[in-house]
């Protein structure tokens, strides 16, 4: 069968049953129901049937209900049974033809199945007639519209998203993008740019503005672009309660990890454990999933539970840096430094050039009081270009220590450029320069130490010098 | 002046008769030819016809089965090959054909069931019969495709096999053998190889090889789909790899210059991989179509050394909502009569196929919506594809070849078992209005065959010498099946051999324009088309209405151009070097 066929098919069907279904609301008779999609759950994974299983009971027991097929056909669209998810959201529109949410699912669902864009188009605008201020509708409406072709109405609903939502990144990135498929090369670049300032760093927002500024003839720009389009970075998204709403009802292992992940990087650390123990359950020698619930564990203080899936991350994968570091960090709030040192080195093994785990191990050492060492890996991590005023700070302690002075001045000096009004800095700087011989500059920085904090022990110093005098 | 038609007389004859084609002629083609675009919604299927465009032939003699090894492992290469090649090894003017297979190499697939490739002779029209036996080219490894080139100029044409594990490099020993050089030449591709192709980049008159690597397959990383059933995984699971450059030292070396070129500098998933002249400035570049990745254009820095990647900046990278696709088979072609080099490469489902126009000199844009691509491949995952002008009316069209890497519904119309009916799909056919803009064949003709199977490899040639296209394609975990154009026609046709005789061989890369009054036809000579396949080297062109040419161009590898008297069409003629008149 052609897919245009198919689509006449599906079409006709579709709209045999609106109007039987208008016909049949006009009587005030019930919406005959579909046959309950019944996908082969035995395959699936425990989570996954049980709730589907639970779904589809839901629509057994009240075929009438329509948040019963919707329900089930989120679930099932969840889970990418986009056939099943399709009869739901039909029947569910069906059944309650005025609310949006079935016609927007029913839409996407149809353009992801790919063979049906113009019905899935038709779905999107009539969701978009009954809640004209649901910017996502409009956004989807123009996408589609682009992939298409059809790029007056995509231009048209894209700016209607931007009308509801003018920040909405995610729209001045796809209007963009129509713009120059339509030859409005300095429109679409104007839009593209003004993607870039309110969310900078979205690859196809670069890789569009490249190949733009190129074909404009602005090649320097073109490559500044270019270059930066090859380190990936972050991705633009659309903010959409209702798809949100789907998301939230996957239960396979793929699905929980992926959103699991995201609710971590978002900081909503709770949400994420609970994902990625879905996943652990199914996964259980899976060495990334144990990292990320060990790190997880750490950001809420759960130091134990942070242990137990880190020690069990690093034993699956002795290669996972990231896992080391965390666990070292661990170790660190447990008091157990030298297991934390064994995985500190571990991890700047791994990844030589990560400056934060070379200035963690410097500041480690530091702590542990092996100097010497802490002084070389702080000079490295230095070169690095990593180490915050801070760090500076403890590496020049270190070198004061050491009785390094000439080499703990010239640090204080960098530590006190970013942040002049650094009291202990000034009070530490003097004791290296004491130790120079320099004894004008020690006056100058107790003095400056003094200056900042009245009551700063370097005032005792002073006196102790008989500089006071 | 025009070299004397250098193929022998053609002893192939196509069944079939001038009335039926004329009868298919007048009831189906109806408002096709000159079509503007906007007379038909480019969405649309065009015409109402019944009959099948092209006709597979029974009898054929294929016997060769792809046998993937898949046993419930879902191991990625299982559902990632196989390709074909047309070719005339033996110089009897026919095309043979070679077929590679899934193989042992594969963890866990039983040793001693053993796969090897085949290679056909083609003994009479549509027949083939298996000789792999004694021809030397039974590789036992996992197959993916193969390339076609005469490496060594002998004028004979050597195989190239793309494994999943080591590659081999097949010399033809005077049409009648193949001799395995792999190792005596010291070619060392060991990874996971997919398309290839000849070229001769540096222009020292030898053929280079560059291969594309896919990525690090590790069969310990087990994937599953959003509902949790174990399934393939895509390419972002395993590492990338980066492809591969192989310089053609001349005297029987092949050395490895993916470093020195630049090539290894970027890593992606490569898959397909498309040969033309894209900035036009006389040098061959090399464009890779990478599944999940930026596509790479790589831009001969005409040094016989460097290339450099510029697809970010000639708009070819991404697609124009500046994303990378699934990038699978690609070919370079000027769709729209402008003179320019087009690209048209194949995706995943919910990605369309993309179509990316040449605008302007150094610049593409992604044309897929505009020109009526988009909605009908969504649903879709296209491998293969092949243009070519089915019809004869002056410009390429498009066949696909698809099939699913990860579960879908299963298929009634698919006789595969399962779990395969769920990764079959039908394959696609578009009409080119000589614009760029397509429509879905008629009826049955847009699929291009009536089977639902895992189409990958498609490869073309006018198997019959009747002056039209045919094909043949290949199937994951199926047989591969002959095709012949029974399209109904609507102009002429001219079907060029372009040689070079110093080097006793077809001048791949060289540039092609045939005039006809106002319209300019433009191709490259490169049978590496598509994904993991490899096409008839000769240049096919439909040329509409056109009763004779006004003149060829040829601009040879080399860099020099020359030209060709022009002739009456519907012919084949050899364009041999030397014969012309040169131009400045």
């Amino acid at each position: 069968m052609s897919s245009t066929l198919r689509i006449a098919q599906r079409g006709s069907r579709f709209g045999l049953s609106v109007c039987v279904a208008f016909l049949l609301y006009g009587c005030g008779a019930a919406v005959p129901p579909r046959a309950i999609p019944t996908p082969d759950t035995s395959i699936m994974q425990p989570a996954v049937r049980e709730l589907l299983d639970e779904c589809r009971s839901k629509v057994v027991e009240n075929p009438e209900s329509t948040e019963d097929w919707g329900r089930y056909g989120m679930a099932l669209d969840a889970h990418s049974m986009l056939a099943e998810a399709e009869t739901c959201y039909r029947q569910a529109r069906d059944l309650e033809p005025e609310e949006f949410r079935w016609s927007y699912l029913l839409g996407k669902v149809l353009e992801l199945q790919g063979d049906a864009s113009q019905e899935a188009l038709s779905m999107w605008r009539h969701a978009a007639s009954l809640n004209p201020n649901f910017a996502p509708v409009f956004y989807r409406l123009g996408e589609l519209e682009a992939d298409i072709g059809q790029l007056d109405e995509a231009i048209e609903h894209l700016g209607r998203s931007l009308e509801l939502e003018p920040d909405l990144a995610i729209a001045h990135r796809s209007l963009g993008q129509a713009l120059l498929q339509r030859g409005e090369l300095q429109r679409g670049i104007e839009h593209l740019l003004r993607a870039e300032s309110i969310s900078p760093g979205d690859e196809a927002v670069g890789s569009s503005l490249a190949s733009a500024l190129a074909r404009a003839g602005r090649t320097e720009e073109a490559e500044s672009y270019a270059r930066k389009t090859r380190t990936p970075g972050a991705k633009l998204h659309l903010t959409d309660p209702i798809e949100f709403e789907v998301v939230s009802l996957g239960r396979s292992s793929e699905l929980c990890f992926d959103r699991g992940r995201e609710r971590l990087k978002r900081g909503e650390i709770q949400a994420g454990i609970e994902d990625l123990q879905i996943v652990a359950s199914v996964r259980p020698d899976d060495a990334q999933v144990h990292d990320l619930l060990g790190r997880a564990y750490y950001d809420l203080h759960d130091l134990p539970s942070a242990l137990e899936h880190l020690q069990r991350a690093t034993d699956l994968d002795a290669n996972l840096a990231t896992a080391h570091f965390a666990l070292a960090q661990t170790l660190v709030q447990l008091k157990r430094m030298d297991g934390a040192l064994e995985h500190f080195r571990s991890a700047v093994g791994l990844e030589p050039d990560n400056g934060s785990y070379v200035a963690a191990l410097a500041l480690h050492l530091t702590g542990i009081g092996q100097l010497n060492e802490a002084a070389s890996v702080f000079e490295r991590a230095d070169r690095l270009d990593t180490l915050r005023p801070a760090q500076l700070q403890t590496w020049a302690n270190v070198l004061l220590r050491l009785r390094e002075f000439p080499r703990a001045a010239g640090l204080y000096e960098r530590v006190l450029e970013a942040q002049p009004q650094n009291a202990d800095a000034h009070f530490a700087l003097a004791q290296a320069l004491h130790g120079k011989g320099d004894l004008e500059g020690t006056e100058r920085h107790l003095r400056a130490a003094v200056e900042v904090d009245p009551n700063h022990r370097a005032a005792a110093l002073l006196r102790e010098l008989g500089f006071d005098r | 002046m025009v070299a004397p038609d250098l193929l022998p007389s053609p002893r192939l004859r196509k069944a079939g008769s001038a009335v039926v084609r004329a009868l298919l002629s007048a009831l189906l083609w109806t408002g096709c030819s000159g079509q503007d675009e906007n007379e038909a919604s480019p969405a649309e299927v065009a015409g109402t016809g019944a009959a099948p465009w092209f006709v597979e032939v029974d009898g054929s003699g294929l016997s060769h089965r792809h046998e993937s090894g898949g046993e419930g492992q879902f191991w990625l290469p299982e559902i990632m090959g196989p390709g074909v090649s047309l070719f005339d090894p033996d110089n009897d003017g026919d095309l043979d054909l070679y077929l590679v297979n899934g193989n042992e190499n594969l963890p866990g697939v039983d040793v001693s069931e053993r796969h090897v490739n085949h290679f056909y002779r083609h003994t009479s029209p549509f027949v083939f019969q298996d000789e792999t036996e004694g021809s030397g080219l039974a590789n036992g490894g996992y197959g993916m495709g193969s390339a076609i080139g005469d490496y060594d100029n002998d004028g004979f044409v050597d195989v190239y096999v793309m494994n999943h594990g080591p590659d081999a490099l097949y010399a033809n020993r005077s049409g009648h053998s193949f001799e395995d050089v792999t190792g005596s030449l010291g070619v060392s591709v060991p990874g996971w190889s997919c398309s290839a192709a000849f070229l001769d980049y540096d222009r020292d008159g030898f053929l280079d090889l560059f291969v594309t690597q896919y990525v690090h397959f590790d069969p310990d990383k087990t994937c599953s789909d959003r509902a949790g059933r174990h399934d393939y995984c895509g390419p972002k699971v395993f590492e990338p790899a980066v492809d591969v450059l192989l310089r053609n030292d001349g005297g029987g070396r092949m050395i490895d210059v993916s470093h020195a070129s630049g090539i290894d500098s970027l890593a992606a998933a490569g898959l397909g991989v498309a040969l033309d002249d894209f900035d036009d400035d006389g040098w061959i570049d090399v464009y890779v179509a990478n599944d999940g990745y930026a596509n790479h254009l790589w831009l001969n820095q005409a040094d016989g050394v460097r290339f450099e990647e510029k697809a970010l900046l000639y708009g070819l990278a991404h697609n124009a909502s500046g994303q990378a696709e699934a990038g699978m088979g690609v070919v370079s072609t000027d769709f729209d009569g402008d003179g320019r080099p087009d690209l048209f490469v194949t995706h995943l489902n919910q990605e369309s196929n993309t179509y990316y126009r040449h605008v302007q000199a150094g610049s593409f844009s992604d044309a897929t919506g505009l020109s009526g691509l988009a909605a009908n491949s969504m649903a879709l995952t296209g491998f293969g594809v092949i243009a070519f002008d089915a019809e004869l009316d002056g410009d390429d069209d498009l066949f696909v070849v698809n099939g699913q890497v990860a579960r879908g519904d299963a298929r009634p119309e698919s006789q595969l078992p399962p779990p395969w009916d769920r990764y079959a799909q039908p394959n696609l056919f578009y009409l080119n209005n000589g614009r760029g803009i397509f429509t879905l064949a008629p009826d049955e003709g847009h699929r291009a065959s009536s089977r639902v199977e895992i189409s990958r490899g498609v490869a073309m040639g006018d198997l019959d010498h009747d002056g039209d296209v045919d094909f043949v394609l290949t199937n994951t975990q199926g047989p591969a099946h002959a095709y012949r154009n029974e399209a109904p026609r609507s102009g002429n046709w001219l079907l060029l051999r372009v040689r070079d005789e110093r080097l006793k061989r077809d001048a791949l890369g060289a540039r092609v324009l045939v005039r006809c009054g106002p319209r300019t036809y433009r191709k490259v000579v490169n049978p590496s088309l598509g994904y993991v396949s490899a096409s008839d080297v000769r240049l096919h062109f439909g040329l509409g209405d056109t009763k004779a040419y006004d003149s060829i161009d040829v601009r040879w590898p080399d860099g020099s151009e020359e030209r060709f008297d022009g002739g009456p069409t519907d012919r084949s003629v050899g364009l041999v070097r030397g014969t012309g008149t040169r131009l400045p």
